[in-house]
């Protein structure tokens, strides 16, 4: 009698016991959130407020921030930078994104799917620098042949890259929620006669319109959050642009930070530090718009109907239509005008040596375009050579070989009537009409014209969006391929033996260490990260009351730490874990760093795992007379295990592949490492740190083939548990 | 059928633009160099394509592609500093990378760019110009004829402790300064003395900072290592600002600084020198550059080509 007394309170105390650390665990995730909203506001907020001036930081619109007098924080030109790419990389990956979901979801052939689909999860797991190398090597240099430009470091190169880039999370979401949506809503829409691909189409893709949206917004935080390969195919000129300077370089928040942090210290440091609060400011934003839109949408649901994909879609499709045939066509037509007349034009300007003003009047008449008679001083003068190019606006920078005197000069001139242009031996000529590259918006408009006319005289609504979706399949296909292929057929040659020594030296360039602590860094980040998720997402799903308020703010919370920009985590890691708790460039630091970043991963998809096993299980364990603790581990757990794992092997995809949030914490010391204390370069890092030095190339394409390699093995891991997940759910 | 009909218009769609897309016209046009017509704008596409061929085709109305050293840089305050202008003088509309490795690959692909980068980093990816005649070689930087070049600083708080003395006394010595020499720099002290080992140091020391000097200090680490050196050196970058402020603060026992040190409070020693490299593309005919000019250029009051020399 007496024993068994004991033995019931003992079993109260441990449930009681851990209970308190299930709450506990699912409250790191809120106290990482607000730790991180302390040490970065605390770094960042005073520099904005009493040493720039938020609305001077906010709104200014030059960045010189290393003047000795007067430096100068103005982020706008980074934050409409980051909103620009973000844009363009939603116009250009979302529909073909959506478009290749519905065509692996309803209408690829079964050997293509079998293909496909592993190279989607494969392609979500290249780690950024090898898409910045791939769009540095081949997006850059091809649109600067393709629109003929000086640099195709552009606004549109980064939107394509980052289009590319997003494209497995656009894929993946959207061709789940679509497979959600049951059979017997398609059944219906063929039953009333639609054809398959209006049914397709108008009912189910409607109807998973909440999941769509859903990969959207994923899609668009990796988008605004996207750092190392924004940094080498953007340019990073901190200028103002205005959304049409589609051919122009910029810089966005993420390259800001990542570019510069490096170099900085003072002020200087700290407005890096607040370039990166804002975009921690930003992505919050993002995320409660979200939410608020999808409550907005479940209310109109039973409308769902009513809001059929029927407008955009054709705006949306023949845009790419557009894109493709505009690019096409441009190389090939000039369009530009040349210049007829001459009443439009006028010359007037000066001319400098230096910043030194030499002949301080110059004045002119063109004719037909042709530069006819100068006047210098009002004397008028025989030129031989005329050069120049316009710059935004209308001054031109030209020079001038003047005939007398025989030596070059370099003037200012204006030209009022063209925006932008060139002057060839004294002929004018607009390259291009108020800062609008009138070469791509003609080409642009007058390929989404051609395409839709075309496709929808052809075959009709039907056809056009059918072969729409083939299209957007073949480009998803083809952009894998490039990236894919890129790296094989760059890395794959540059494979030695050397690679794979032990001992790392300057020579070999070794990443056997690198490996290792990619390895040890898994390791020690998931010993942090899954103990804490695992038993947030009990806490969640096992003891909350449903509709609990503090259910609710770990939600949101947990939405948040999901969206932020892995160089957000950087920067905290480098404020809180190496400099405030003193443990420098070390694994620890960078681990625990990372352990915050996978948190979510983690608690989602337990959570979801948890939800899934059913309730009898829980209900038989009772019954038996387990307690609650003993029916959370013995039967609840080892039920849901399999979807843990997939949760954690998608986690260790994420540690292979980060680079920005390891930099500053991990350090990058090439050795394997000595201790906790001590500084690991990863494989991605070493990637990094490989191209970065400008002599190694071959070898970090070798390291990305390897890098390559181990996502592929993850993913076929994951692949295999998730296949036993299923298997377990059939035999249900 | 029909379908037939779709897929092949769709594959149509598909081979049209990648034909499109791919300039079929490799062949160097004849009216490019200096042309006077508008044919001049479709031969600039034609051209562009041709990146890594002969400089024959390199057509010099193309506007100068400046790129730039990110702000801050050790290599980017060397060379504004040389050349005399203002760091910010350089023009706004100047790419900006923030390491060789980036440099060097946006100069390849790019045969209106120039950009200057370490002269031990430069590849034969890329010509290294002449500066008003005169190559950035070893002897022409130790001789200070070359004049773009800037010091390879190593610094420390005041009190190196005996396991940073012991690799502090490595940098310094004949053998160190071999590296130094091996490597193609020049070496920051002549006629160094030998090392002498202090066997009783064990310890570990993190030296880091600038990116520059930081393939070179991973070969002094491994010489050092190699001749007996008993301290464990851990190498991290960061940038020539953190090499100086993780000095202060205790991160780093010695920083890499590669430019002058600004932190009156630190202790230096010129570890080595370095010549900044001036790069253009391998099309780009020209081989040499005055100051003058190269100065006009980051200010932006050159901006073709054929106005250069």
């Amino acid at each position: 009698m007496k024993r068994r007394t004991l033995k019931a309170e003992d079993i109260f105390n441990i449930e009681f016991i851990m209970r308190i650390v299930f709450i506990l665990s699912a409250l790191t995730a809120v106290f990482a959130v607000g730790l991180i909203c302390f040490f970065l506001f605390a770094r960042g907020l005073p520099a904005i407020f009493f040493e720039i001036g938020p609305i001077k930081f906010i709104t200014g619109t030059e960045w010189y921030p290393r003047r000795v007098e007067n430096p100068l924080f103005g982020i706008l030109p980074m934050i409409l930078g980051s909103i620009y790419v973000t844009a363009g990389a939603i116009i250009i990956g979302v529909p073909v994104g959506i478009l290749t979901a519905v065509f692996m979801a309803k209408m690829c052939p079964l050997w293509l799917y079998r293909f496909l689909k592993p190279l989607i999860s494969l392609l979500a797991g290249v780690p950024s620098v090898v898409y910045g190398f791939f769009g540095m090597m081949i997006i850059v240099p091809w649109l600067r042949d393709a629109l003929n430009l000086t640099s195709g470091s552009t606004m549109l190169a980064t939107s394509i890259l980052l289009g590319i880039m997003i494209l497995p999370t656009v894929i993946t979401i959207s061709e789940s929620s679509l497979r959600a949506v049951p059979d017997e809503l398609y059944e219906g829409a063929v039953a009333l006669g639609a054809s398959h691909t209006r049914a397709v189409y108008r009912v189910i893709l409607p109807a998973a319109k909440s999941g769509v949206l859903a990969a959207v917004v994923l899609g668009i935080g990796r988008a605004i959050g996207e750092t190392m390969a924004v940094r080498m195919v953007a340019g990073n000129q901190a200028l103002m642009r205005a959304p049409w300077d589609i051919t122009e370089g910029l810089r966005t928040m993420t390259t800001n930070i990542i570019l510069e942090m490096g170099y900085a210290d003072g002020l200087h440091l700290e407005a890096l530090i607040a370039t990166g609060v804002v975009l921690f400011v930003f992505i919050v934003l993002i995320n409660v718009l979200f939410s608020v839109l999808t409550k907005k949408s479940e209310k109109e649901s039973k409308f769902a109907g009513k809001f059929s994909f029927k407008i955009p879609a054709d705006v949306i499709y023949g845009g790419i239509i557009g894109l493709v045939l505009g690019m096409a066509i441009i190389p090939n037509f000039s369009i530009a005008p040349n210049i007829s007349s001459s009443a439009d034009i006028s010359i007037s300007g000066a001319i400098v040596r230096g910043n030194e003003m030499m002949s301080p009047n110059i004045s002119g008449t063109i004719t037909d375009g042709k530069i006819e008679s100068l006047n210098i001083d009002g004397v008028e003068i025989v030129t031989t050579r005329i050069e120049g190019l316009f710059i935004n606006g209308s001054f031109v920078e030209s020079s001038i070989e003047l005939s007398g005197e025989g030596g070059r000069e370099r003037s200012v001139m204006l030209i009022d009537g063209i925006d932008s242009g060139e002057i060839v031996n004294g002929e004018v000529r607009i390259i291009s009409f108020y800062g609008k590259n009138i070469d791509v918006l003609i080409g642009i408009i007058l390929g989404i014209f051609l395409g839709i006319l075309l496709i929808k005289l052809i075959t009709g609504f039907d056809g056009l969006i059918k072969v729409m979706t083939w299209i957007a399949a073949f480009i998803t296909i083809t952009a894998m391929g490039f990236v894919i292929g890129y790296i094989l057929v760059r890395g794959v040659p540059s494979l030695s033996l050397d690679l794979f020594r032990f001992r790392y030296t300057a020579d070999n360039t070794s990443m056997m260490p690198s490996v290792i602590n990619t390895a040890i860094m898994v390791l020690a980040t998931l010993l942090v990260a899954v103990p804490f998720g695992v038993g947030s997402a009990i806490y969640l799903v096992e003891y909350a009351k449903r509709g609990n308020k503090f259910v609710k703010v770990i939600r949101i919370v947990t939405e948040t730490l999901a969206g932020i920009p892995s160089i957000v985590y950087g920067l905290f890691g480098m404020i809180f874990f190496v400099v405030f708790l003193d443990w420098g460039y070390s694994l620890i630091a960078g681990s625990f760093t990372l352990s915050i970043m996978v948190l979510p991963l983690i608690m989602r998809t337990t959570e979801e795992s948890l939800k899934a096993v059913p309730d009898a299980y829980r209900e038989g364990s009772f019954a038996l007379g387990a307690g609650k603790l003993r029916t959370v581990f013995m039967i609840v757990l080892p039920a849901a295990i399999p979807g843990i794992l997939a949760g954690i092997i998608l986690s260790v995809g994420r540690i292979v592949g980060e680079t920005a949030a390891l930099m500053y914490t991990a350090g990058i010391a090439p050795q394997i490492l000595r201790g906790p204390l001590s500084s690991a370069r990863t494989l991605s890092v070493h990637m990094f740190i490989l191209s970065g030095e400008g002599t190694h190339r071959e070898q970090a394409h070798a390291t990305a083939v390897i890098l390559l390699i181990l996502v592929i093995v993850i993913n076929s891991i994951s692949s295999f548990i998730a296949g036993k997940v299923a298997a377990k759910k059939s035999t249900k | 059928m029909k379908k037939l009909l779709k897929i092949a218009l769709a594959m149509g769609l598909m081979t049209a633009m990648i034909s499109g897309c791919v300039p079929e016209d490799n062949t160097p046009s004849t009216t490019t160099q200096g042309g006077t017509t508008a044919a001049n704008d479709d031969t600039k596409a034609a051209d562009a394509t041709t990146t890594t061929a002969t400089p024959g085709n390199f057509d010099d109305s193309q506007a100068i592609l400046v790129i730039t050293r990110e702000d801050g840089s050790g290599t980017r305050g060397a060379f504004v500093e040389i050349i005399g202008i203002g760091n910010d003088e350089i023009v706004a509309t100047a790419e900006v990378r923030n390491n060789a490795g980036d440099i060097l690959g946006a100069v390849e692909q790019n045969d209106v760019a120039i950009s200057y980068i370490s002269a031990g980093s430069v590849s034969n990816a890329v010509t290294a110009l002449t500066i008003e005649g005169i190559a950035p070689t070893t002897d022409n930087i130790r001789s200070g004829a070359y004049a773009i070049q800037r010091p390879f600083n190593v610094v420390h708080n005041g009190s190196l402790n005996a396991d940073a003395q012991d690799f502090w006394n490595f940098i310094f010595s004949a053998e160190g300064q071999a590296v130094v020499v091996g490597r193609g720099y020049i070496e920051g002290v002549m006629n160094a003395p030998a090392w002498e080992q202090d066997t009783s140091a064990t310890g570990s020391i993190t030296v880091g900072g600038s990116t520059s000097v930081q393939p070179l200090m991973e070969r002094l680490i491994e010489a050092y290592v190699a001749a007996g050196g008993t301290v464990t050196v851990e190498l991290q970058g960061g940038g020539s600002g953190v090499g100086e402020s993780s000095t202060v603060d205790g991160t780093f026992e010695i920083g890499m600084v590669s430019r002058e040190v600004r932190v009156a409070t630190l202790t230096s020693g010129e570890l080595a020198i370095d010549g900044i490299a001036v790069i253009v593309n391998k099309a780009n005919p020209l081989t040499d550059i005055s100051i003058e000019d190269l100065k006009d250029i980051y200010l932006g009051d050159l901006t073709i080509w054929n106005q250069v020399g």
